[in-house]
């Protein structure tokens, strides 16, 4: 049982295949060699003409958890609005910005998504992020666990213990909350709102624990080093959406000393001072620093305008922003001596000079930002916007002449300011390819997804051209899953599980006695049930783990 | 067989630390910290062999299921409720009211809904019992019976070790003392309030906390308490108003919810607070999630035109039933043996095998019992913390999942 997907243009960049006409042969779920005259080929797809890529891989979502959950629940409105018949093969659903897992499942993989990561995954609320992700079909997913903000660490940190000792505690983390890879959410400033503190600068102290956040970033990013994790540390900066922001978010990439580290929705932190009104774009300052540091990768959370809702486990800059909401409601939530929460709607105006500076900002680092391998297309759904107006995301950044146009429309205040219309950049589809597939599977460690070679898992989309790309990513012609074809013309025509992808990096055994002791004298659920096992993975949560190695540990 | 750290899926503490033995004798308790944790295992090791049920007479459970199947392609408006269960039987309920075009609501939705209300209408700002344990200085209870709900609400979290705070007063305002004679600190206060004044009480302790009092009508409130309480809560670290939403059992009672975490939001101006919704037994947290996150909406979800249409007031399920707006009642409940309410239509009831049946239904299939015949999950009362429960046994039955499964695959 061959499948051949015949005479398709290939953009594949991890073997740096750029349009070439090429046949690719898909067996049991896996990309395989052409098979000598075809032998065994039961059906081809005839592809003159289509553009086919590896499936598309978001690696910052927010599809689970319990803030998408308190997200929905505020979002009430929305899903009046928006909502979905169900059918023999499909369930109903409702949501745009806060889709209910179904349509959320349904929804990537009808724009030719097969593979997406939740990025803040707290431990005690990885059951539900979990559970959320597999029940949103059609795609592969894993979580991020959130670490920087928990008492554990902090104290330890407090105490100074050594580096192989946090090595050992994210490891154990990591293992025991089913994660690919780690993330800090305004380094220990969710713990600092909890004593009261309402800012945390990069080389500000806890007043608790007398740790700063460049610590913190430094012990976990050299954590993910040592213990050979593949996904860079993945950091949400202090000081999100404060005018002048820039300096800290720099300051923050300096802060890993080399190590790999990833600064997510980094528009939200390029922010600059200047201007009447004090609030001005500093995507030049961080454009160079990205392009001047070969460890730091970054994606944009670019935002677009319309209605959404920003949910992130920053509760100190959550709380201090909940007066910019629209509409004006909003939920906080302290978790657990470990992290927090805070769910704010926001609606984005083109008129609003704000936020058409943010819109502005945010492709001005993606065009500025030189290496597509280091710079990842999100909206960090949905915080800047949806994640089905990628689409529309894409076509800004390839189409020079509709990006001026639409510039034209935005705060004239803000287009002064903007020096997007000096930006002559316009991305190809090889370079739209490396930042929505290759580069997100190579960044998360997932060998066999997000190219073609022989042995990928068969994961793929095929395209309609078409001189807008909005409508060409919009509506693929065809999107495989493991080989087997799950989308069709926009339709979706079978329905698949996915699997969540972890990483199990190896740890002293000793840890455990110290976790141990802290959970079950301080915390209200005992540590042998904070762990989630491969087995709970499979047949309670219903997403099995697919394993990912780490380099071989070096302290 | 002994098994330890073992979850108790019955109230919304949802206490991880039991220790059972399970043998051909039973499963029972070995250290007794809590009578409804006893309760919920000894129900489990009643009645081994029911068998399932039409009109009362015993059938195979292919008959029942076939039947069950035939009411359901028969009915305009099924109403799907009881829903005592875990995320597995949510799950299930959850396919079935989609695929049956259902109304679904917990039979708990009054007191589900004061709290879920006020998150669509205003959000609010709350928190989880490892933070209330280990930070809060001040906690105020609100609500009647608190310390009966939650047996071992003070051992666990009021009287055990805090992190981050040396003492810890706590004030009860209802018409109990909400057990704080089992406070470890002396210092904890009762402000005896009858429940249908709660609603001024809340509104008198929001204005005196932002020091306008001017307005208040004192002439039955106990004042001079409530400004003792505004001024503890101007001068604690962390402070945890809390509240057992069904206590509220009056008119507009979200109202109350509301003002409470209005109050919560005005201490965090300048202070550190949060709420704490004490509810979440009965599978109400698990319940109303899964429904969330599977249709995008809450809980009172109706999906009789084929999409999910959400409405609290409409979807009531006590209220559908009461004005006979339903057509068949599915009682989907395999924690509890509460027997589901008599109703004009006819009943399909599937869940725990000890259920009591006081009105004979059209169906009855045994299930399962979470955490005792299959593994599941269940959510606490802050909503955030998921808990695994395992098997202790061989199953004596399929489990909701399995039945609620076939049931779908006959109807379709």
């Amino acid at each position: 049982m061959i499948t051949k997907l015949a005479g398709a243009k290939v953009y594949d960049p991890a073997h740096g295949v750029d349009g070439d006409i090429r046949d690719v042969y898909i067996r049991d779920g896996h990309i395989i060699a052409a098979p000598d005259h075809d032998e065994g080929v039961t059906q081809t797809y005839n592809l003159n003409g289509k553009i086919l890529m590896a499936g598309a891989i978001d690696l910052h979502t927010h599809i689970g958890g319990g803030k998408v959950n308190l997200a929905r629940t505020l979002m009430t409105q929305e899903h009046h609005e928006h909502h979905h018949h169900g059918s023999t093969l499909l369930r109903s659903g409702s949501g745009i910005a806060t889709p209910s897992t179904l349509s959320a499942g349904y929804h990537y993989a009808q724009m030719g998504y097969t593979s997406a990561f939740e990025p803040a995954v707290l431990p005690s609320n990885a059951r539900q992020a979990h559970l959320e992700m597999a029940d949103t079909p059609m795609l592969d997913t894993g979580g991020y666990i959130m670490l920087g903000s928990d008492d554990l660490l902090l104290q330890m940190m407090n105490e100074g213990q050594g580096q192989s000792a946090i090595n050992d505690y994210v490891a154990w983390t990591l293992n025991a909350t089913q994660s690919i890879g780690v993330k800090t959410v305004n380094p220990g400033g969710i713990n600092a709102f909890k004593f009261n503190q309402r800012s945390l600068d990069v080389d500000e102290e806890n007043q608790h624990y007398g740790v700063t956040p460049r610590r913190i970033v430094h012990a976990l990013s050299q954590a993910i080093e040592d213990l050979g994790v593949p996904f860079p540390l993945h950091v949400h900066a202090s000081n999100l959406g404060v005018p002048g922001n820039f300096d800290s978010t720099i300051a923050t990439m300096h802060a890993a000393e080399g190590n790999r580290i990833h600064l997510t929705h980094i528009q939200f932190h390029s922010y600059g001072t200047e201007g009447d009104r004090k609030f001005s774009s500093a995507a030049a300052e961080i454009s160079e620093a990205v392009n001047g540091l070969p460890n730091v990768t970054i994606d944009v959370g670019q935002i677009l305008f319309g209605q959404t809702v920003t949910a992130s486990g920053d509760t100190m800059s959550q709380h201090r922003n909940h007066p910019h909401g629209h509409p004006k409601k909003w939920v906080c939530m302290d978790i657990e001596c470990e992290a927090g929460c805070g769910v704010v709607p926001f609606r984005y105006k083109d008129k609003d000079f704000v936020n058409a500076l943010q819109w502005s900002i945010g492709l001005e680092i993606f065009l500025m930002v030189e290496d597509p391998w280091r710079v990842f297309l999100t909206t960090d759904h949905p915080n800047g916007a949806p994640f089905t107006s990628y689409p529309h995301l894409i076509r800004l950044l390839m189409d020079k002449t509709f990006r001026n146009d639409q510039l034209e429309q935005i705060n004239p205040g803000a287009r002064e300011m903007s020096v997007l219309h000096t930006l002559e950049r316009e991305y190809s589809l090889y370079e739209i390819a490396i930042m929505t597939r290759a580069a997100p599977a190579r960044l998360l460690g997932m060998s066999d997804y997000g190219h073609m070679g022989v042995g990928a898992v068969a994961d793929l989309t095929v395209y309609n051209p078409d001189d807008n790309p909005e409508i060409m990513f919009a509506t693929p012609l065809y999107v495989f899953k493991e080989g087997e074809l799950v989308v069709e013309n926009g339709d979706i025509v079978k329905t698949v599980r996915g699997r969540s992808h972890v990483v199990h990096p190896e740890y002293d055994r000793g840890i455990e006695s110290r976790v141990r002791d802290f959970v079950n004298e301080h915390y209200t659920v005992r540590f042998n049930n904070l762990r989630i096992s491969d087995d709970e993975m499979a047949e309670v949560i219903g997403s099995p783990v697919v394993v990912h190695p780490c380099k071989e540990r070096s302290a | 067989m002994e098994i330890t750290d073992l979850v108790c899926p019955n109230c919304g503490l949802a206490c991880d630390d039991l220790t059972v033995t399970s043998d051909s004798s039973g499963i029972s308790i070995d250290q007794v910290r809590c009578q409804q944790s006893v309760e919920f295992f000894k129900l489990a090791n009643l009645d081994n062999q029911i068998e399932p049920q039409i009109a009362g007479r015993p059938v195979s459970l292919e008959d029942a299921v076939a039947k069950a199947a035939e009411l359901l392609q028969a009915s305009l408006l099924p109403l799907i409720t009881g829903l005592a269960t875990d995320v597995s039987g949510a799950r299930a309920a959850m396919l079935l009211a989609d695929k049956a075009g259902a109304c679904i609501d917990h039979e708990q939705g009054d007191a589900i809904f004061r709290n879920t209300r006020v998150v669509q209408d205003s959000g609010w700002f709350t928190t989880t019992l490892t933070e209330v344990r280990n930070r809060a200085d001040v906690v105020v209870l609100i609500g009647d019976d608190i310390a009966a709900s939650f047996p071992r609400l003070y051992e666990r979290i009021f009287n055990a070790s805090a992190l981050f705070t040396e003492s810890r007063h706590i004030v009860a305002i209802g018409p109990d003392n909400a057990g704080i004679n089992q406070c470890s600190s002396a210092s904890s206060t009762h402000i005896p309030v009858a429940l249908e004044d709660l609603p001024r009480v809340s509104a008198a302790l929001r204005l005196l906390f932002n020091n306008i009092d001017a307005v208040i009508d004192d002439d039955d409130l106990p004042l001079d308490a409530l400004r003792q309480l505004a001024q503890q809560l101007k001068e604690a670290s962390y402070s945890c108003i809390a509240w057992k939403s069904s206590s509220l059992n009056y008119a507009h009672a979200e109202l109350t919810v509301e003002m409470l975490s209005e109050l919560v939001r005005d201490i965090n101006v300048k202070q550190r607070g949060a709420g704490l919704p004490l509810g979440g037994g009965d599978g109400t947290t698990s319940v109303n999630h899964v429904c969330t996150w599977q249709s995008g909406f809450p809980l009172r979800t109706d999906f009789s035109t084929g999409t999910p249409h959400h409405d609290w007031w409409k979807n009531s399920g006590a209220r559908r039933l009461a004005d006979q707006q339903t057509d068949l009642l599915l009682w989907l409940s395999d924690l509890s043996v509460k027997s589901p309410p008599s109703s004009a239509c006819p009943q399909i009831v599937i869940g725990h095998p000890a259920t009591a049946l006081n009105h004979v239904p059209e169906v009855f299939i045994p299930t399962g019992i979470p955490g005792v015949d299959q593994a599941g999950m269940t959510f606490r009362m802050d909503s955030v913390v998921a808990l695994p429960l395992r098997a202790l046994r061989e199953p004596r039955y399929p489990s909701m999942q399995t039945i609620v499964e076939s049931i779908v695959e006959a109807t379709l």
